[in-house]
């Protein structure tokens, strides 16, 4: 029993919180803008949550970590150009882009489902294949659609959408600003997390129906579901078109924090680090849960958002983009090849 | 069928008994619960009080009232990675909503299944840590009892049992043994139970069904001879007993 605290938190969430400290520590000696810091932390921990949550539904139904979130992502993606092209501002524009991206999402799902129920066993290599696909099908989608808006297409030509959409004055930060308020020098993005909560809520709540519990037991022993009378196809498309309607949301979230929307390339690594979130967070490839996701969300965002500046004064030279790369990528191979990735560790 | 076939078998089952099907091992005994619980494809006629069955449909024999513990205690029969209370309630919330809280929306009330996965563990002598322990924690004997415990809670008026004894030890085998008996006479619960084990079909069950090379061979009372027991599993007991005729 004396190591059961040690065990329930997790080796590597163990290594991964010392890291964060040190690095804090650091930080602080050398003088850097902590405020500044703790704000992005929030910030980038609201951002995320969302996308990381998406891969709660799949995973909890045996389909493994929702590696074509990009499918959803670019659904959402749709929804927010769809509402400069509208010419909405400010709330308006963030509902409006929501309510087109949940539906599309959650199309985009069911189609993702029908390839997921057929090629059981192998969702992950094959859902992040065809997330890459679907991203590069829809570079050519950005550059034909009929879109008007002068803030989106090129200026110069004046067809097919810029690589990079500035949200500026539309919807950027409406929700980080949202009765935000500051302690001392961190600023913190009360809507966001306010948001990011009722989430949670919304999802632990429908775990726990009738469908949600079906999901699990879906996941847990298809065959079991089978004898329990569950159609094991059918939960397993309802979580893929649960997961890629939260990932379409999640990205317009997002997109409004950051400010930007970023159109072709940009989706599609999306996925691993939603999946490398939730990994650290001590989730298997089975079995997820929300304070994992959370958890997990919050250790990748801080570590990445922290190594930069620390690195950078520490080595005295511009390495930030190289460093950004190693720690970002390093996080997820350790995430994927983790041990205790799998079920019999208890 | 699970690797092995049964058929032409024409059986009736009457209500309140233990009826056995027994056999060698590998001659087709298990295809028949299976079979009727649609966890395999099959056909033929399956009535219950004399309204038909369709079959290949577990939801349909489910909400027919009829329930199964598997031979595939691992495979079919749990939740591994799940607790001792999920397990046992995890059926009845989706066949029949039990388990589920008022309100909207209608979630799972965690201390109604706790309290009852109590009442089924001290009932059953399940040997745990509470209620929720993981099930692959468990000894074989102690899932067995979780898996008997789930078919319970779907108040079944059939119980089929597929190897209930199968790699456990003799405590809980008398356990289990006992409060099947003890379902039967005080419920007046039907069972049907598999077992490639002689002595305790003779033991707990009114008649016994011998399945040889995937067809229904006989039906003996416990009480019948050693010889018979034998001639049918080998299949050899209508041979022989037509020399005997001439």
């Amino acid at each position: 029993m004396e190591n059961s605290l040690l065990n329930r938190i997790g080796v590597p969430r163990l290594i991964i919180s010392l890291f964060l400290a040190f690095l804090v520590a650091a930080a602080f000696s050398y003088g850097l803008p902590m405020g500044q810091i703790f704000s992005a932390m929030l910030t980038r921990f609201g951002m995320n949550a969302l996308l990381v949550l998406a891969m709660i539904p799949t995973i909890q139904a045996g389909a493994g970590p929702n590696f074509g979130l990009p499918f959803g992502i670019i659904c959402g993606l749709v929804g927010t150009t769809l509402a400069i092209e509208l010419d909405l501002r400010g709330f308006p524009a963030l509902f409006f882009a929501i309510a087109v991206s949940i539906p599309l999402g959650a199309v985009a799902g069911w189609l993702y489902g029908l390839l997921l129920n057929r090629v059981k066993g192998q969702e992950m290599t094959v859902g992040t294949y065809m997330g890459f696909s679907i991203v590069s099908l829809m570079c050519i989608f950005w550059l034909m659609a009929p879109y008007n808006s002068p803030e989106m297409i090129w200026p110069y030509g004046g067809e097919g959408l810029r690589v990079t959409v500035v949200l500026d004055g539309r919807m950027e930060q409406l929700l980080d600003r949202f009765l935000s308020f500051s302690v001392g020098s961190v600023v913190v993005p009360t809507g966001l997390l306010l948001v990011t909560a009722l989430c949670c809520v919304l999802l632990w709540a429908f775990l726990r129906t009738r469908t949600g519990l079906a999901m699990s037991i879906v996941g847990a022993n298809p065959r079991f579901a089978e004898a329990s009378g569950l159609n094991v196809n059918k939960y397993r498309m309802l979580s893929s078109i649960i997961s890629c309607a939260m990932g379409a949301a999640g990205i317009v979230i997002y997109s409004q924090s950051y400010g930007f929307i970023q159109l072709y390339q940009a989706p599609l690594y999306m996925a691993l680090y939603s999946v490398s979130a939730i990994l650290i967070g001590g989730a298997s490839l089975q079995r997820a849960t929300i304070s994992q996701a959370l958890i997990g969300t919050f250790l990748f965002n801080a570590l990445l958002v922290i190594a930069l500046p620390v690195a950078n004064v520490a080595m005295s030279s511009d390495i930030s983009e190289i460093m950004r790369v190693i720690i970002s990528n390093g996080i997820i191979l350790y995430a994927l090849t983790r041990k205790e990735v799998g079920g019999d560790a208890r | 069928m699970p690797g092995e076939k049964v058929q032409g078998v024409t059986l009736d089952v009457k209500r309140g008994e233990i009826l056995g099907i027994g056999g060698l091992a590998g001659q087709g005994k298990i295809g028949i619960a299976n079979g009727i619980m649609g966890l395999f494809p099959s056909e033929g006629n399956v009535r219950k009080d004399g309204t038909p069955l369709p079959l290949n449909a577990p939801r349909t024999s489910l909400d027919s009232r009829m329930a199964f513990v598997s031979e595939d205690r691992r495979g079919t029969g749990l939740l591994l990675d799940n607790s001792i209370e999920f397990n046992i309630v995890a059926t009845a919330t989706q066949v029949q909503n039990k388990f589920l809280g008022g309100g909207f929306p209608s979630m799972i009330d965690t201390k109604q299944v706790t309290d009852y996965a109590r009442r089924m563990i001290k009932e059953l002598d399940i040997r745990c840590t509470g209620p929720t322990q993981f099930v692959r924690r468990l000894s074989g004997g102690n899932q067995q009892k979780v898996c008997i415990a789930r078919a319970i809670t779907l108040e079944p008026e059939i119980l089929f049992v597929s190897e209930p004894t199968r790699g456990i030890d003799i405590g809980a085998k008398k356990l289990i043994l006992d409060h099947l008996v003890k379902l039967n006479r005080e419920q007046g619960l039907t069972i049907v139970m598999t077992s490639s084990e002689l002595a305790e079909l003779r033991l707990v069950c009114d008649r016994i069904a011998i399945i040889c090379r995937g067809r229904l061979e006989g039906i003996l009372l416990p009480t019948d001879s050693d010889r018979d027991f034998g001639l049918m599993m080998a299949g050899e007991y209508h041979n022989f007993h037509r020399k005997e005729a001439v």
